[in-house]
This record gives C-alpha cells, sequence and structure tokens, in this order.
C-alpha cells in the first residue's frame, strides 16, 4: 500500500492549475480582433510555436497509453513519435509551412479553396469539425476514463487507489477539467493556447522524466534494461512471441503488434505524419500564427528536435514497467503503477499534473481549432463578414464555449456507453480521411492539372474507400460474407490510410484529366514551384 | 476469396520477402535522404531575414540535428 498525496502533491496540483489559469486570462487582454483570436495576431515566437507543437501532438491518453503500448508490444510504439513526426515536420518546415504562411490564410481548408474552389474547402473542413467535435469528447472522456481506471484517481468513491485526491463523480471530473481549459482558451484564443502549452509542455516533460529516472536507476541503467528485457523474452519461450520484439523498431510483416514495418513506413511515414503535420488544422494553425515566415519554420525544426525526446519519456517507462512490473494485466495500468512505485511522496502530484497537462494542451488546440474552422470555414465564409473585427472575436469565444458544452456532452454520453473500443473507433476515423486530405493538399501544390472536380471527388472517394474497407473488416460482415479478413494485423488503420491515399490519387487524376483546367493565372500563386521560381 | 482478397494476399507475399535488414535500409535511407536534402537547401530558406547570423541562427543546423539523432536511433534499434 502507497502512502497518500501529500500537500505538496497538492501544491504542485493547484500551482499548476492556476499558474495555467493566470497566463491564459492575461493573454487574453490583448486579444481585439478576429486575427488576434484565430491567429494570434501573428505574433508568436519560434520557441513557443514549437513546444506548443509538441504539446498538443501528446494528449493525456498518450502519457499513459503509449507506456501502455510499449509494455504491450514494444519499443515499436516509438515510431509514431519518431519516423512518423521528425520527417515530416522537417519537409513542412522548408516546404509547405512557409508556403501556407506567405498565402495568410487561417486555415488548411481556406488554402484549399483558393486552389480548388468552395466544395473541396467544405467537404475537408466539414471532415475536420466532425472530427474534431468528436475527438474533444473523446479526449475527455478517454483521459477521465484512464485516469479511473488507471492513475487510481477513482473519480466515484473517493479512493485514489494508492493515491488519493478529493474525489468526485467521473462526469464532474471531466467538466471541471472541461470548464478550466475552456475558459482560458475562450479568454485569449490562439495565443493563450500556445503559451499554456508552454507551460505544459515544460510540466509534461518534466514529470514523465521523474519516471524514467527514477526507473532506470531502479533497473540499473540503459544496458540493463535492455539485457533484462532479453531475459525474458529468452525464458519466455514461445508462449509470448511477441516479447522478442520489445527491443525492435521495425518489426516483420507478419508481427503479432499492429506496427509491421510495411504499415510503419508506408502508412505512418508516407502519409499518415505528413498529412498530420502539414494538414491537420490544430497543428498547422500555430505556425500559421508565427510572426514571421522564418519562425513559422524554425518552429517547426525546433518541434522535430524536441520530438526525438519524448518516446524516451514516455515510451520507455513501458519497457521498465515490463521488467519491474511483469504481471500487470492491464497495460493502460502499467504507467501509473510503475509511477506509484517508484515516485516519493511530493512527486506524485508532478506526475499527475504532468498527466492533467498533457490532456489540457491538447484539448485547448483542438478547442481552438474545431472553432477556428466553423467560424473561418463556415460563419466567416458565408456571411461575408471580414475576419478583422471585434464581432469575429466574440462569435470565436461563443463558438469555443459551445464546442466545450458539445465535447462535455459527448463525453459524458460516452460513459454510458458499453464497451472500450470507442476510443480506437475515433483514432480508426481520423485515418479515414487524413490519406485523401493529403492527396488533396499535394495535387493542389505540386500538379497545375489538378482540378477542382478532381479533387472534390477523389476526396469523396478516396474517403469513401476507407469507410468501406473499414466495414468490411468487421467481423460481423466478414462473417455474413463469409470472407477472410482483408487485413492480417489488428487495428490495420495505416492500411486504410495507404489505400484511401492512392485511391484519391488515382481518381484525382482520371477525374481532373477528363475535365477542364483551372485557370493557370489564378491558380499560379498557390503552386509550390511556380511560386518559388517566382520568389 | 474475393479479387481484392487475391491482390491483398499477392502484395503481402512480396513484402514478405523483403528482408528486415532491407526494411531497415529503406528506414535509413529516406533518413539520410532527407539530411542530404537538408544539406542542400539554399541559405535564403535557412538563415533568418534578419538579425543574428551566428551559426545556431541557421535553421539547416538543428534540422540536421534532429536528423542525426533519428539515423542513429533508426540504425541502433
Amino acid at each position: 500500500m502507497r502512502d497518500p498525496l501529500g500537500l505538496v502533491d497538492y501544491v504542485v496540483l493547484f500551482a499548476y492549475l492556476a499558474g495555467t489559469l493566470w497566463l491564459g486570462f492575461r493573454i487574453g487582454r490583448r486579444v481585439a480582433t478576429g486575427r488576434d483570436f484565430f491567429l494570434a495576431g501573428r505574433s508568436l515566437p519560434w520557441w513557443a510555436v514549437g513546444m506548443s507543437l509538441v504539446a498538443t501532438d501528446i494528449g493525456g491518453t498518450d502519457v499513459i497509453g503509449v507506456g501502455g503500448a510499449a509494455y504491450r508490444h514494444g519499443l515499436a510504439v516509438a515510431n509514431f513519435e519518431w519516423i512518423g513526426c521528425v520527417p515530416a515536420m522537417i519537409v513542412g518546415a522548408f516546404v509547405f509551412i512557409p508556403h501556407f504562411w506567405r498565402s495568410g490564410v487561417a486555415t488548411i481548408p481556406e488554402f484549399l479553396e483558393r486552389r480548388y474552389g468552395v466544395g473541396v474547402r467544405s467537404a475537408v473542413a466539414l471532415c475536420w469539425l466532425t472530427f474534431m467535435g468528436c475527438n474533444l469528447g473523446i479526449m475527455l472522456f478517454a483521459s477521465a476514463k484512464m485516469a479511473h481506471a488507471s492513475l487510481g484517481l477513482d473519480f466515484r468513491d473517493v479512493a485514489i487507489g494508492d493515491m488519493r485526491l478529493a474525489g468526485c463523480e467521473l462526469p464532474v471530473a471531466i467538466v471541471a477539467v472541461a470548464l478550466v481549459t475552456g475558459a482560458y482558451t475562450m479568454a485569449g484564443g490562439l495565443a493563450a493556447v500556445v503559451y499554456t502549452d508552454v507551460l505544459q509542455c515544460a510540466v509534461m516533460i518534466g514529470g514523465c522524466l521523474l519516471v524514467l529516472v527514477f526507473g532506470l536507476a531502479e533497473v540499473g541503467g540503459i544496458g540493463a534494461l535492455s539485457e533484462r528485457i532479453a531475459e525474458r523474452a529468452a525464458g519466455s519461450g514461445a508462449a509470448v512471441p511477441p516479447l522478442i520484439e520489445h527491443n525492435e523498431l521495425i518489426l516483420p510483416v507478419d508481427t503479432a503488434t499492429p506496427f509491421p514495418w510495411t504499415g510503419v513506413f508506408f502508412g505512418l511515414a508516407l502519409i499518415l505524419s505528413p498529412a498530420y503535420w502539414i494538414g491537420n488544422q490544430a497543428i498547422v494553425q500555430r505556425a500559421l500564427g508565427a510572426r514571421s515566415e522564418f519562425e513559422a519554420k524554425a518552429s517547426y525544426v525546433w518541434g522535430a528536435v524536441l520530438k526525438n525526446v519524448i518516446p524516451v519519456i514516455v515510451a520507455v517507462p513501458g519497457l521498465i514497467a515490463m521488467v519491474l512490473l511483469p504481471d500487470v494485466a492491464d497495460a493502460d495500468q502499467a504507467i501509473p503503477l510503475l509511477a506509484n512505485r517508484l515516485l516519493p511522496q511530493g512527486m506524485r502530484g508532478m506526475f499527475l499534473a504532468a498527466f492533467l497537462a498533457a490532456l489540457m494542451s491538447s484539448v485547448d488546440s483542438y478547442l481552438n481549432s474545431a472553432c477556428t474552422i466553423f467560424v473561418n470555414d463556415f460563419y466567416l465564409r458565408f456571411t461575408g463578414k471580414p475576419i478583422e473585427g471585434r464581432g469575429a472575436v466574440w462569435v470565436g469565444r461563443a463558438t469555443t464555449g459551445a464546442m466545450m458544452v458539445w465535447a462535455i456532452g459527448f463525453a459524458v454520453a460516452c460513459t454510458r456507453l458499453q464497451g472500450s473500443g470507442i476510443y480506437g473507433v475515433f483514432q480508426t476515423l481520423m485515418s479515414f480521411f487524413q490519406g485523401p486530405a493529403l492527396a488533396v493538399l499535394l495535387g493542389g501544390l505540386f500538379w497545375a492539372r489538378a482540378n477542382r472536380h478532381g479533387a472534390f471527388w477523389g476526396f469523396v472517394v478516396g474517403v469513401a474507400s476507407a469507410v468501406a474497407m473499414f466495414t468490411a473488416n468487421q467481423p460481423s460482415v466478414l462473417t455474413g460474407l463469409g470472407w477472410h479478413p482483408l487485413f492480417q494485423i489488428a487495428e490495420p488503420f495505416l492500411y486504410f490510410s495507404i489505400w484511401s491515399f492512392v485511391i484519391t490519387v488515382v481518381v484525382l487524376a482520371v477525374v481532373s484529366a477528363a475535365t477542364p483546367a483551372e485557370s493557370a493565372d489564378r491558380i499560379a500563386p498557390l503552386l509550390y514551384h511556380r511560386r518559388r521560381r517566382n520568389a | 476469396m474475393t479479387p481484392i482478397h487475391a491482390f491483398g494476399e499477392f502484395v503481402r507475399r512480396i513484402f514478405m520477402a523483403v528482408p528486415l535488414g532491407a526494411a531497415r535500409g529503406l528506414f535509413l535511407g529516406l533518413l539520410v535522404g532527407l539530411f542530404v536534402w537538408v544539406l542542400t537547401l539554399p541559405a535564403e530558406s535557412t538563415w533568418p531575414d534578419t538579425g543574428s547570423r551566428g551559426p545556431t541562427a541557421n535553421l539547416k543546423v538543428w534540422a540536421c540535428v534532429a536528423l542525426a539523432i533519428q539515423i542513429a536511433i533508426y540504425a541502433w534499434l
């Protein structure tokens, strides 16, 4: 039995929450126009944007879930933070981000309208808005559920496993985190989100680092960790074959994990990762708010340097847990149990603050970006009102509030659902449209012949094909049709993205070739090579 | 077994035949290729327009640091 949370833990938690709120509201006083609210008045420094990129990417579920996945599947999960981030961030820094920044757009769908037309803009914006709206609720729900089940933050009966915290019902915890996050996001818009993300990034890295340092000290260092994993693999015989892969990043095609090298290389590194780092509004928006083109580029490079560290602090603890706590039934409990075992009183508050920081930094970013898409790509687009006005700020704040209420409602509704697969379903949902969205974006940037008809139908058919693959791979459908599974691995979302990308490229090319080209003069400034030549 | 299954199995068998060492080469090739590409970037796209001209202000240096760490990781693990 562990000691309960102590006074110092509560002080750390309170200081973190109070500091976040103070910072967010202080920045909120500077917001005067819609451009301030949605793009921070294009005043953000590179270091803040870079840390915000990393903090946004790492959610509350990642702090616990990535370690859990490492515990279950091994180091291969780190691919998502390494080859699944760094190359795309470097290419994004020097190719895509400066191009978008110079265009002066507030959203990626806005860029797509300039290149193709309003149909493509609305279709892509609708997909992102739907995803973000649902994902907000899922992030709150999944984090609260994970905290409830794993961190021992038992919100229902005040008991907190080995740790104890003033308890409350699960929905109350969801509402509390959402209200704090929503309050400063409403007040300060993108600037508040980015500067609080800086604080949250530091807290998150610090809290996770504690578990890593204490864990390695107990195991005996990196070399000893690797040896003990190998010993476990050797001792496990054929009963647990995936254990052999625990020290490996590159896994065979027939691996028992969801991370075969083909999916990681072609699906993650070449499609999902570029789609995420150059097409995800929640990511790109902060770089669009950088104070110069150089700082926008620098933010991505700085983020890429930081990204190298992240798997070390979130995935390696999962391997440490595998050695120190080999018999944990639910892998998602591995990291909280490890923190319980390793951290003395006073430092557990720091770990809890890291968890909350990771959750809030993702929620505030998705909240702000969903609001930006709704206001910029639908409200301002179809009412014809300018972004440079006080009215846009109030519409933005009202939309942020409404999105927060929606997210809370969605999260609370999720608590009433039976089964635990909903988070996985929404991870898969993202892979439905990321591949098609990337294909349309790349076509628009690099191929002058790509036109609005090809882009629109390519996107629609690509998304439909991904949904069809997902549906056709469901056990009930397979049984009904008498089919074998389409894919041989569990959770084949990496493969959905590959094939939906390929299908979108084919439809985009065929339909564009069969229909009239866009006006060359109109699209010339939007094409990467033409713009570069003219620069 | 549908034609889609047959095609998928065909693709799967091709990739099954690729040795893991070659797969690692593909990962490293991507990273090394990017590293070389970064080295060839023109100065105007990696230096700030104004202000500091010290070596740490060159984005090429930091991009190469990030990629070099990646190359070491994928060569080692």
